[in-house]
């Protein structure tokens, strides 16, 4: 029979190092319970209760410079999100949703001791913080949480996708309580964030997006994302709740502005010439966006628009092609060759590219073409250093032969 | 090994395929596995793992709640810390810690390019060692195992490295025994203390030793299982009378250290191989063909078998027509076949044996061990398998085409004529006479 008295020794004497989490002292310091520390109440379910600390907001409340409710209609945003049977609901039937977990990487183990839900109910936003004050308070968590997202047809999340749900949805099947989500829409802010902001912001974390977009600006009640395991881990160890505190701002924030931000994008996709943008990378970012939504008229517009004048050749370049591109789609040429004539005046190979193919198969004007196809050459032969740019070179040679042949014929 | 397997087709044929073992009550790999359980689903103080009970699973779940791993509320135990133990798991080694291999690419900037585990650096990372990694070779500069770190450089070297392992058992415990008529089999725990204090470069295709190294290590406990054949007096006895047992020490005879003297002086003090001149008292004399190999003493003695050397020269001298006592010859061909029986690598096992063994109250004894800290239970399968693995052995022995010992079966032999086959099958055969 193996002998297993005396572990710690024995596994010494076998090169562990076992103590890797930091062997904890229990430190002298008094316990501090949370209900001394967060306003909350008990939520009362058939597993028991569960601490929640509830937050109301009026429906006119402004999170930085964007008001929480949508003033909009959100039915492009649910076309977005492939949740097309959404776009009549009541806003009341979404539930914004973020929480916060004793770790950031995942696993069956990964609990999310804290989760945040905010709904509009009658005039005002609801918010509940379900807290875990002990892992054996989970079964009340989830019943709670069922209760108070009962009639919901949609999460609202940031990253919920791919972090909050996988590990949500596990907590129901170990917990062996009925997932209320199964049944609903989600969508995910991050992926719609990115497409309309990250040409101007590359950062595109709730944190940047609540500055740069929402105008809202975090008290130092605030903490690191990061950090949040470790302050559980210490909680549940020293039963100090100091730090916890910290927790149910950073979450509540996240709440709110997840709201905030759903009005600002639903605002924006549903009819983007009536918000005030001066970004000619969000303008354009948004364009592209309309286009891959069918929305061909919109994103000329947006293409269009007099920002561009004033930007960079870059991305004036850009509108200019993408213009041409949706006018050539429809086969409007008389719209679509001045736009190349100016993008290729601004340097751009592929606007040259469209003239001469233009030129050569729609209008038969070979000596157009030649001489749009020269002035490539030209143009391709200061800038080829590279393996690229070779290959364009052979194309546009044999462009040009094939142009002087057809002329020569004519 | 690959020679049996040529002589045995069956083995590759008619096995079970899945003989690997592991021990799933090896601590180190309990504890680990413990941990991931804990991960998934809290435990709770009433339930078993495995076959581990209540009372004994409570100690581990104590542990990983003082490391602040997981922590206990009421009679559950929750998982608490910011890591996904399975991820830490090494399928590679039973222990998780690792040494990290940095490779020098100019100026003082390094590349990231594995890890070994910490345990089995020392005889592949040492200072100064050889190392082949994705066909690549790299000589190492520096070896940090406390900073769990080694660097090393790019090296187009002509020789490899192999470290001289020297294993001092400290303690032992038996757990079970069963004694035979010319052998006693133990299995139980030992205490052993390893230590790589010099590495031999070889060079490459041909094998030869072309230099030795000092490596500066501090030794290595080992706290693991093995299993040990103690070789009975009665047996030796036999062996010894019938000419074939040549594992005693050697006694030079009487006139030994007088004739010591003369041979240093007839060389003048000086290394006939390398032509250096030492203290005398470090000279050594050596016999040119192996002192065993002669029935009477005085013949081995003349001085024309006497040459001096200094120790250096002696050491390479000695490797080189090292005799093959029956012990040794034994020892090599059980070595050889064993990783096949329990399907484990070459490098999981090692045996270790000696003349004067405190396993055998001095006697001569034959011990397998694990590599692996606790033990996994490799020498305990060749424990249950004993005497299926001595036979094994006497058949590769005595199937074996060659003279008088080859690598196929006894080992190789430096000079014709000194193999260890006939005493080596001799001590074999010897054992299994019940």
């Amino acid at each position: 029979m193996t002998d297993w008295s005396n572990l710690s020794e024995q596994l010494k004497k076998l090169g562990v190092q076992y103590g890797k989490d930091k062997p904890l002292t229990v430190s002298a310091k008094k316990k501090i319970p949370i209900e001394s520390l967060v306003p909350g109440h008990e939520f009362d379910t058939i597993f028991g209760n569960i601490f929640s600390s509830s937050h109301q907001y009026s429906q006119k409340h402004q999170h930085g410079s964007v008001p929480i409710k949508p003033f909009s209609r959100y039915e492009v945003l649910c076309e977005w999100a492939q949740a097309n049977n959404l776009a009549e609901s009541d806003i009341s039937d979404f539930v914004f949703l973020d929480t916060e977990t004793t770790g950031l990487s995942g696993g069956t183990g990964t609990i999310p001791f804290m989760i945040g839900a905010g709904r509009f109910i009658d005039d005002q936003f609801m918010l509940e913080q379900f807290f875990l004050r002990n892992p054996s308070e989970e079964k009340a968590q989830l019943a709670a949480l069922n209760k108070f997202v009962n009639g919901g047809r949609a999460i609202v999340s940031y990253n919920g996708k791919s972090f909050d749900l996988p590990i949500i949805n596990t907590r129901y099947i170990i917990n062996q309580i009925n997932n209320p989500f199964d049944e609903m829409f989600h969508i995910d802010l991050l992926h719609i964030t990115r497409r309309v902001w990250k040409r101007r912001l590359k950062q595109c974390n709730l944190g940047n997006i609540e500055k740069e977009i929402l105008g809202f600006y975090r008290t130092n009640e605030d903490i690191p994302g990061y950090l949040v395991p470790e302050f559980y881990r210490n909680y549940v160890i020293n039963g100090d709740a100091s730090q916890i505190a910290n927790i149910f701002y950073h979450n509540e924030i996240d709440v709110v502005s997840l709201s905030a931000l759903f009005t600002i994008l639903a605002a924006i996709l549903e009819d983007p010439t009536s918000e005030k943008l001066s970004h000619a990378e969000d303008i354009y970012s948004i364009g592209r966006l309309m286009e891959s939504l069918n929305r061909e008229v919109i994103a000329e517009e947006m293409y269009a628009s007099d920002c561009f004048l004033s930007s960079s050749e870059e991305d004036l370049t850009l509108s200019l092609l993408s213009r041409a591109r949706i006018h050539k789609r429809n086969r409007n040429y008389s719209e679509a060759i001045p736009l190349w004539h100016q993008a290729f005046s601004l340097g751009s190979t592929e606007a040259g590219l469209e003239l001469a193919k233009y030129y050569e198969h729609n209008a038969k004007d070979y000596q157009q073409a030649i001489i749009i196809t020269t002035q490539l050459l030209t143009q391709a032969k200061s800038q080829t250093h590279n393996e690229v740019g070779q290959n364009i070179l052979v194309q546009l040679d044999h462009r040009l032969n094939r142009l002087l042949k057809k002329n020569a014929n004519a | 090994m690959d020679q049996y397997l040529a002589a045995h087709p069956e083995y590759l044929v008619d096995q079970n395929p899945e003989q690997a073992l592991i021990d799933p009550q090896n601590l180190v790999i309990l504890l680990q596995h413990i941990s991931c359980a804990a991960f998934e689903l809290p435990f709770s103080t009433n339930e078993y793992f495995g076959s581990v009970s209540p009372d004994d699973l409570i100690g581990f779940l104590e542990l990983l709640e003082q490391s602040g791993t997981i922590t206990r509320q009421g009679d559950s135990f929750y998982w608490l810390a910011d890591r996904y133990p399975a991820a830490e798991v090494s399928l590679r080694s039973s222990t998780p810690n690792v040494v990290s291999l940095n490779v020098l690419i100019g100026g003082n900037e390094t590349k990231f390019i594995g890890s070994v585990d910490a345990n089995a650096a020392r005889w592949y990372v040492h200072n100064e060692a050889i190392y082949l990694h994705d066909a690549d070779m790299y000589e190492v500069l520096e070896l940090n195992l406390e900073a769990g770190v080694c660097l090393l450089k790019p090296s187009q070297s002509e020789y490899y490295t192999i470290p001289v392992i020297s294993t001092h058992i400290i303690d032992f415990d038996l757990t079970s025994s069963v004694p035979y008529l010319n052998y006693s089999a133990i299995y139980g725990s030992l205490d052993l203390e390893i230590s790589i204090n010099t590495y031999q470069k070889k060079r490459w295709m041909t094998n030869e030793i072309i230099g030795v190294g000092l490596i500066d290590l501090p030794p290595q406990n080992l706290h693991s299982t093995g299993f040990w054949l103690g070789i009975s007096p009665v047996l030796i006895e036999d062996l010894r009378s019938k000419g074939l047992w040549r594992s005693d020490p050697n006694n030079y005879g009487a006139g030994w250290d007088k004739l010591r003297q003369k041979i240093l002086l007839r060389d003048s003090y000086t290394c006939r191989s390398c032509g250096t001149t030492i203290p005398p008292s470090e000279l050594h004399v050596h016999h040119v063909q192996p002192f065993k190999t002669f029935a009477d003493p005085a013949m081995a003695n003349q001085p024309s078998n006497l040459v001096t050397l200094c120790a250096s020269c002696h050491n390479k001298a000695e490797i080189s027509v090292r005799v093959r006592s029956g012990l040794a010859a034994a020892s090599y061909a059980l070595r050889s076949i064993a990783p096949l029986l329990i399907m484990c690598d070459r490098e999981d096992i090692s045996l270790l044996s000696e003349n004067r063994s405190i396993l055998n109250d001095g006697n001569p004894a034959i011990l397998v061990y694990d590599n692996i800290p606790g033990g996994i239970g490799l020498s305990r399968k060749l424990y249950d398998l004993r005497n299926f693995w001595i036979d094994q052995a006497i058949e590769v022995i005595q199937n074996c085409s060659c003279e008088s010992g080859c690598p196929a079966c006894v080992g190789p032999i430096g000079e014709p004529g000194y193999g260890g086959k006939t005493e080596g099958l001799a001590l074999l055969r010897g054992l299994r006479n019940d």
